[in-house]
């Protein structure tokens, strides 16, 4: 295992074995986040263009989530909301 | 000389009034080096219209790479994109003002602000908003909010270069004959130049001008100055011998050279005492023929840009016991923090193609006797703050400073190189050219 | 005495030599190969695995053997040494004073010794003055006579230094 390090986040790298091959995990520790990639998955990184992972980045924090309802606080006050 | 316009403070003007007036007969008064007033004025007349030195290429040779530099208190990012392109990026987030570069040095593909967590790209795209969609809806059309790019960035040979004024002149234009002589540095080998690493940077309570004054004109103040390594036998035996040279200065631009031989008699080796491959290297290197003439001549070399950047380029050895010589080369930034006060930024670089011994011994040359704790250098900086000091006095501030050292010497014709030179460095010309383009300037 | 308190003893020594500018008594403190070096500290984040950030080893403020110790002080004694004359007035405040286990090396014994270190410096007739901190990384080694300095490497507390130049030793 190694580790990446820039001001902005820290990840690390290492070769797992599966039971028969191998995949190379990626871990965000500070946000939780991990994937294994097989060859073929890195290969393809390769031939990424930069706007790939801008693209990756538009949310910079981890994927949004979808179909999140934002309800206002004053419908939990006004109506009494869930112990109401 | 136009006289002194409007749009400027009576005392203000009364002052710039009395520089003209002394200019040409070299008598300049104490209070330029030392005055907020006219600081405001050199920030916004100077500073914010000139081409700043902000970094050399070798610093961010690859894709990412970064380094954050200033022109005036304005942090830049200057970062070499995917693309390959140097940009220097406002280091400001658009949505609210944070830095979004937090290191002084690094590699990223991408900056994320801390405060809210914009994301822009090293080309300065903004590519990401935490939770764009409830915040923004559809509304923010992300294009319109990039890092933004110092208005003009160019470079010569190497040397990254930033205006604040979009108007501003090309940097070649703006640089003028003054290119023959900074090439005798960066195409002293077909590779060029590269950093020894990151910048020394220190603080000084002086003027810009004051600093900038020793490696543009000042081969006078070495005998006194930097008597103690003279006594040491690292510098020339005789006292003099920064004079043994010729001042070359470029009418209407403000910058000036500094080419000094060997003093009668000494015998010290030619091209700087570079090591006889890079004489070699040199022949085929240097664009003219009287180019390659003159860095064989040549022992002790200085170039100063207007307004505020430096290099000197001395033959010298790692210590007093060493023998041989083994010349340094630093590049400068004389960057004003307010009135009588400096941040000096000071790199070593060295030939790409030089010998790897070389570069170890020449790094050793600059950190002995430049920089921070360079045994030449620690007595200018003492000295330069005291001068400002005295130059911010009630009574000191109205004495003139006495600029008229070979006021009576006439050129040499017989100079192979562009400019006005003199064939005896003792002289305030430089300095005297110098001051005729800052008030130029400040008038404009 | 004890191998501890010979060390705290060297360093203490050692300051009031660089506090009184004793340099040729302080020279006679260094071993012959002594490498005394103050790298360059830049903003950087913390590596993952902690400790110093942006210790720098590609450029100095320093880089010293003993030859070029040598000449700095000799610098001094000329009396045109104009950033020490007149002399700073320096006091080193040594603190939080870590020993190691002695190491037989072909040399001699050698301890590492790490310290903290404040700089006062207070020049002409001014009021204000300059502190430096800075963490010092020593190997000292036993040999005849006494112990010496062989390493020393200073991790400064500044980026951009405080100070107006460097004149002086850590």
């Amino acid at each position: 295992m190694f580790t990446l390090t820039n001001e902005f986040t820290t990840v690390t790298i290492e070769k797992v074995q599966t039971r028969n091959g191998e995949r190379l995990r990626i871990s965000a520790p500070r946000l939780g986040y991990s994937v294994e990639l097989d060859p073929l998955e890195l290969e393809a990184l390769t031939w990424q263009p930069v706007e790939t992972f801008s693209r990756l980045l538009s949310t910079p924090f981890g994927p949004d989530e979808e179909g999140v309802e934002a309800r206002p606080l004053s419908d939990l006050i006004l109506f009494g909301g869930e112990h109401g | 000389m136009a006289r002194v316009k409007t749009g400027l403070s009576p005392r203000l003007s009364r002052m710039l009034e009395e520089l003209q007036e002394g200019v040409e007969d070299g008598l300049v008064p104490a209070w330029i080096f030392n005055d907020p007033e006219l600081f405001e004025l050199e920030k916004e007349r100077i500073f914010s219209r000139s081409w700043v030195y902000l970094a050399h290429e070798s610093e961010i040779p690859k894709p990412g790479d970064y380094v954050l530099r200033y022109v005036l208190d304005n942090p830049y990012i200057l970062v070499r994109g995917e693309d390959g392109v140097v940009r220097a990026l406002l280091d400001m987030c658009r949505h609210r003002g944070m830095r979004v570069c937090r290191a002084e040095l690094g590699n990223a593909s991408h900056f994320r602000c801390p405060f809210h967590g914009w994301t822009y790209r090293n080309d300065g795209r903004l590519i990401g908003v935490p939770a764009e969609r409830e915040a923004f809806g559809q509304d923010l059309n992300k294009e319109e909010w990039g890092l933004v790019p110092i208005p003009r960035l160019e470079a010569f040979d190497g040397m990254i270069f930033g205006n604040l004024d979009p108007g501003a002149p090309s940097l070649e234009e703006w640089l003028g004959d003054i290119r023959w002589y900074l090439e005798l540095v960066t195409k002293r080998s077909p590779q060029g130049l590269e950093v020894l690493g990151p910048p020394q940077r220190w603080v000084v309570n002086t003027d810009w001008k004051l600093a900038l004054e020793t490696f543009l004109s000042d081969s006078y103040h070495t005998l006194m100055t930097h008597r103690s390594l003279i006594e040491l036998g690292i510098a020339p035996k005789d006292a003099k011998y920064a004079m043994y040279g010729e001042q070359i200065h470029i009418p209407g631009k403000g910058h000036g050279s500094m080419v000094v031989g060997a003093p009668p008699g000494a015998k010290l080796p030619p091209f700087w005492g570079y090591p006889e491959e890079m004489l070699e290297r040199a022949r085929t290197s240097y664009p003219t023929r009287e180019q390659f003439e003159t860095a064989r001549e040549t022992r002790i070399l200085l170039v100063t840009l207007f307004p505020n950047f430096s290099f000197h380029n001395p033959i010298r050895k790692p210590d007093h016991k060493y023998q041989g010589a083994v010349p340094m080369l630093t590049f400068r930034v004389w960057h004003p923090l307010g009135p009588g006060r400096i941040e000096i930024f000071s790199w070593a670089l060295v030939e790409k193609d030089a010998p790897e011994w070389f570069k170890e011994k020449t790094r050793l040359s600059y950190l002995r006797f430049f920089g921070s704790s360079g045994t030449f250098e620690q007595d200018d900086t003492e000295i330069w703050s005291h001068v400002a000091h005295n130059a911010a006095t009630p009574q000191g501030r109205h004495l003139r400073f006495n600029y008229r050292m070979g006021l009576k010497l006439e050129p040499d014709p017989n100079w192979p190189g562009p400019g006005v030179a003199y064939g005896l460095n003792f002289t305030d010309a430089n300095m005297r050219n110098f001051h005729r383009r800052y008030l130029e300037m400040l008038l404009a | 005495m004890d191998r501890t308190q010979a060390l705290l003893n060297c360093l203490y020594h050692e300051a009031e030599l660089l506090d009184e500018g004793r340099y040729r008594e302080w020279l006679a403190l260094l071993a012959e190969d002594v490498r005394y070096r103050v790298p360059v500290r830049v903003t950087k984040e913390r590596g993952p695995e902690g400790g110093l950030s942006g210790v720098m080893e590609g450029m100095y403020h320093l880089d010293e053997d003993y030859t070029s110790l040598e000449m700095r002080v000799a610098r001094l004694e000329t009396g045109f040494a104009w950033a020490e004359d007149p002399p700073s007035r320096l006091r080193h405040f040594v603190t939080n004073v870590r020993i190691g286990e002695p190491r037989p090396t072909p040399k001699g014994e050698e301890s590492e010794v790490r310290s903290n270190l404040l700089i006062f410096r207070s020049r002409w007739d001014r009021p204000d003055y300059t502190f430096l901190s800075a963490e010092r990384r020593d190997i000292w080694r036993r040999e005849e006579g006494g112990w010496r300095l062989a390493c020393r490497t200073v991790i400064l507390d500044s980026t951009t230094l405080p100070t107006h130049n460097l004149s002086f030793f850590f």
